[in-house]
C-alpha cells in the first residue's frame, strides 16, 4: 500500500513530511549503523588501493623507504620484456577463458533447462569441478597430465606416443591451462546461464512454437535477447576472473609461469616483482595498470550491453 | 626572576621514566628463523639456556613456515615491524646488504679480535657472509651436495656405487645410461640420474658450479657484471640440453630429482646435503654418497656451490638491541654441536668434526672435504631475477630448442639491466 494511502486513511494530508529534526537524526543513526561496514570497506579496500597507487610512482624494494620517482615504473615496465610477454599470455589466456566459457557454459545450460531422466544428478556431476578450491584442482591436475600419466595413457594411443609433454611444452601448457581453467568455470557459469533461463517466460517461448518458429529462431529471437543481463554478467564475471589468472600458472606450471614465460601472466609477474625481484615499484604499476585494464574492459561490456 | 614550573618538569620526567627501560630491566630481542622440524626443540632449549645465562635478554623467538619465512621477512621491515635478529640464507644476503639492512658483526661482543678470529671461530661458514673483510652474519648452517646412489636400484643394473661411481661428468653420461629403464616408448621409467629441473635456484647451486669448473664466472660480484655468453656457459648449457634431447636421460617434463628419488624413480641424484639422510630413512632407501663428478678437461676442483644460513642483525635496530641479538647469535651459532647431532645441521664450528657421531659416519668426509673446495653462488642483489633469467634461457635452449648463442647473448644483456639497477 503506498505511503501516501497510508497517511491519508490516517486522516493526514500527503504533504505532512516529517519534520527536518526528525529526518537528520534519522540520517544520523542511519549513519551510525552502517559505519562499521563503511569503515572495514576503506581500511581493507580504499586505504591499500591508495597506497598501492602511491606506491606505483616510487621506487621501493621494501627494505628500504620509498623513493618516489613519478612515472619511471611505468614507462620502463613498457620497456620490460617480461611484462610485455605477461600481457601477451594474460590477453591470450583471457581469450581462452571468456569466449569457450560463454558459449559452452550456456550450451550446456540450454542442455539442462530440458527435463530429461536423472537430470539432477547429471546437473550435480557437472557442477561438481567448481567445488574444490582451485589450487586443489591445479594439484589434481598436475598429477594426471604427468607425461606419462593418465591422461597421457588415455591420448597416447592415438597418437602413438607413451609421452606427452603437457606442462613443459610452451604451446601444450598454455592449452592445459585454458582447458583446466574453462573446465572449472562452465559448470559455475552455466548455473548463472540457468538462473537467467529460469526468468525467461515460458508462454513467449510456447507462443514462438505456435506460430511456427523452429528451436534456432526460438533461441536466437526470444531466448537469447530476453538473456541480455545474464549475458552480459557472464561476460564481464569471466573476463575479470580471466585476466586475474594466477593459480593455475603458479601451481602447475615449472619455475611458475614456465617453460620459458610461456605461461607468465600478469598476476604471477606482479607476485615475482613484488616478493622475489624487491621491485614493489613495479609491481605497483602492473597493478593499477591491470586494473585499469579490468576497469575499462568491465565498463565496455556493460555499456555494450546497455545498448538495444 | 626565574620561574620553575614544577608541574611541568614533573610531566617531562614521567614521560622519560616511562618511554625509557627503567635500570636492570631486561632487553627484549624479537628472532625470527624458518621452520626446521628437527630444531624447533633445540630452538627452545637454546633460548631457555641463553636467558638464564644472561637474564638481562629476553629472546622473543617466532618460527615462520619455510615457504612464507621470506616473504615475512621483506614485510616485516616494510613495515617497521621487522625482528632485531634473524636467520636467512646467503641467496639473499646480498639485497639485504645492498639495502643497508645489515649491520656488521659486532666482533667484541662476539668475542673476537678480528675477522680471522671469527674465522677461527665459526669455521669457513663465515665466507658466505663476508664482503670485503666485513663479516655480516654467523652461521647456524653451512650446506653443500653431494651425489646420492640409490644402492638397490644401482645393483640392479650391476653397478656398485663404491666403486663405478663416475668421477667426471661425462662417465655419468655413461653410468645413468646403465642405471636407466626404460618401457616400451623408449621412456625412461626409472631415470639412472637427472639434474634438479625443479627451481630456478638450481641454477646457481648446480649449473654455475658446473661453469666454475670449467673456470667461468657468471657473475662479478664486485663489479656487479655478468658473463653469461662464454664457452664455459655454452658448454654446460649444451650439456644439459643433450641430456635431455640426444641422450633422453632426463629433462624437465619429469617429476623433480628429489621427488623421484626418494620415490625409487631416480638411481642417483646430486642435490642432497648431509640433512638428507633422514628423508632417505624415512623412503626406506639403503643410499651411498659420492662426490659431485668434475669435468674431464675442468680446470677447477669445485664441487656444487655451498650455501649457508645466517643469524644477521637488522642495522635499524636500536643500539642495545643490536648488541644483545649479537650476544644471541654468537650463543646459538656456536652450539655445533648440538645443531648437528639434535638437529642434523652441519657448521663449521672445529668442535662438530670431533664429534664421535660425525666421525662415525665416513661420508661425512665427502661434505666436508668439498666444503673446503666450494665457492658460494654469487651473492649480488637481484639474485632472484637473475636465476629466473637463467632457468628461462635454459628452457628456451633445451626445451624451445632456440639458438644458443642468441638466447645466451640476450640472457647476458638481460642480466646486464637487472644488475645495471644497483
Amino acid at each position: 500500500m503506498a505511503m501516501n494511502d497510508v497517511r491519508q486513511m490516517a486522516g493526514r494530508s500527503v504533504t505532512d513530511l516529517p519534520a527536518p529534526s526528525l529526518t537528520r537524526h534519522r540520517k544520523w543513526w542511519g549513519l551510525l549503523f552502517v559505519a562499521p561496514a563503511v569503515l572495514f570497506f576503506a581500511v581493507f579496500a580504499i586505504f591499500p588501493i591508495g597506497f598501492g597507487v602511491y606506491l606505483s610512482f616510487t621506487r621501493y624494494d621494501l627494505l628500504t623507504p620509498p623513493q618516489w620517482i613519478g612515472l619511471g615504473n611505468y614507462t620502463g615496465l613498457f620497456r620490460d620484456r617480461a611484462f610485455l610477454v605477461a600481457i601477451g599470455n594474460t590477453m591470450l589466456f583471457v581469450f581462452g577463458a571468456t569466449v569457450p566459457v560463454w558459449v559452452l557454459s550456456l550450451w550446456l545450460a540450454l542442455r539442462f533447462d530440458r527435463c530429461f531422466a536423472s537430470r539432477n544428478i547429471w546437473k550435480s556431476l557437472f557442477f561438481s569441478p567448481v567445488l574444490p578450491p582451485l589450487v586443489v584442482v591445479a594439484v589434481i591436475w598436475k598429477v594426471l597430465l604427468h607425461p606419462n600419466g593418465l591422461v597421457t595413457g588415455l591420448v597416447g594411443p592415438i597418437f602413438g606416443v607413451t609421452e606427452i609433454r603437457w606442462l613443459t611444452d610452451p604451446v601444450l601448457s598454455r592449452l592445459v591451462m585454458i582447458v583446466v581453467n574453462d573446465w572449472t568455470m562452465i559448470p559455475f557459469f552455466s548455473m548463472i546461464w540457468l538462473a537467467g533461463l529460469a526468468g525467461v517466460p515460458d508462454d513467449l517461448r510456447r507462443a514462438g512454437e505456435l506460430d511456427g518458429a523452429s528451436d534456432k529462431q526460438i533461441f536466437f529471437l526470444i531466448t537469447l535477447p530476453l538473456l541480455k543481463p545474464t549475458a552480459v554478467l557472464v561476460a564481464a564475471l569471466s573476463t575479470i576472473n580471466a585476466f586475474q589468472a594466477f593459480v593455475l600458472q603458479y601451481e602447475m606450471t615449472p619455475d611458475r609461469g614456465g617453460p620459458a614465460d610461456a605461461n607468465l601472466t600478469l598476476g604471477l609477474l606482479i607476485l615475482k616483482y613484488g616478493f622475489q625481484y624487491f621491485r614493489m615499484g613495479e609491481a605497483a604499476a602492473a597493478s593499477v595498470l591491470l586494473f585499469a585494464v579490468i576497469l575499462l574492459v568491465t565498463a565496455a561490456q556493460l555499456w555494450l550491453g546497455r545498448q538495444k | 626572576m626565574i620561574r620553575i614550573d614544577l608541574k611541568r618538569i614533573c610531566s617531562v620526567a614521567v614521560i622519560a621514566m616511562l618511554a625509557t627501560p627503567a635500570l636492570g630491566e631486561p632487553v627484549t630481542i624479537a628472532v625470527w628463523m624458518h621452520e626446521h622440524p628437527p630444531r624447533l626443540a633445540l630452538d627452545e632449549k637454546l633460548v631457555a639456556a641463553f636467558e638464564q645465562a644472561n637474564p638481562d635478554i629476553n629472546v622473543d623467538l617466532t618460527i615462520f613456515p619455510n615457504a612464507q619465512f621470506e616473504q615475512r621477512l621483506q614485510i616485516g621491515f616494510a613495515s617497521g615491524d621487522g625482528p632485531d635478529l634473524f636467520n636467512s640464507g646467503s641467496f639473499n644476503i646480498g639485497q639485504y646488504r645492498h639495502s643497508r639492512l645489515l649491520a656488521p658483526v659486532d666482533l667484541k661482543t662476539v668475542g673476537v679480535d678480528d675477522l680471522n678470529e671469527l674465522k677461527a671461530k665459526f669455521g669457513i661458514g663465515i665466507a658466505g657472509a663476508e664482503f670485503d673483510g666485513v663479516a655480516y652474519g654467523l652461521p647456524t648452517e653451512v650446506s653443500n651436495y653431494a651425489c646420492v646412489a640409490n644402492n638397490a636400484l644401482w645393483r640392479t643394473a650391476g653397478l656398485n656405487p663404491a666403486k663405478d661411481a663416475p668421477a667426471t661428468w661425462e662417465e655419468m653420461v655413461e653410468v645413468a645410461r646403465k642405471l636407466t629403464r626404460r618401457d616400451d616408448g623408449n621412456v625412461p621409467v626409472v631415470r639412472g640420474f637427472d639434474f634438479n629441473w625443479s627451481d630456478p635456484i638450481f641454477m646457481w647451486l648446480t649449473f654455475n658450479a658446473m661453469v666454475n669448473q670449467l673456470g667461468g664466472t657468471v657473475i662479478d660480484e664486485a663489479a656487479l657484471t655478468a658473463d653469461f655468453d662464454s664457452v664455459q656457459v655454452r658448454t654446460v648449457m649444451d650439456f644439459w640440453s643433450a641430456w635431455a634431447n640426444d641422450w633422453a636421460l632426463g629433462g624437465p617434463q619429469y617429476t623433480a630429482s628429489r621427488d623421484a628419488f626418494l620415490a625409487g624413480e631416480l638411481a642417483t641424484e646430486c642435490t642432497f646435503g648431509s640433512w638428507g639422510r633422514d628423508q632417505f630413512k624415512a623412503a626406506g632407501i639403503d643410499y651411498t654418497f659420492f662426490p659431485v663428478p668434475r669435468w674431464r678437461e675442468g680446470t677447477v676442483d669445485t664441487g656444487f656451490n655451498a650455501y649457508a644460513y645466517y643469524m644477521m642483525v637488522n642495522a635499524n635496530a636500536p643500539p642495545e638491541r643490536q648488541e644483545a641479538a649479537w650476544r644471541f647469535a654468537a650463543f646459538y651459532a656456536s652450539q655445533g654441536e648440538a645443531l648437528f647431532e639434535e638437529a642434523g645441521l652441519f657448521t663449521t664450528v672445529p668442535a662438530v668434526q670431533e664429534l664421535e657421531s660425525y666421525t662415525s659416519d665416513g661420508s661425512n668426509t665427502i661434505f666436508t672435504d668439498e666444503l673446503d673446495k666450494a665457492v658460494f653462488s654469487p651473492r649480488v642483489p637481484g639474485f632472484n631475477e637473475l636465476g629466473d633469467a637463467l632457468a628461462r634461457a635454459r628452457d628456451r635452449i633445451v626445451i624451445n630448442h632456440e639458438d644458443a648463442s642468441a638466447a645466451l647473448g640476450e640472457l647476458e644483456a638481460e642480466a646486464s639491466t637487472i644488475l645495471g639497477r644497483f
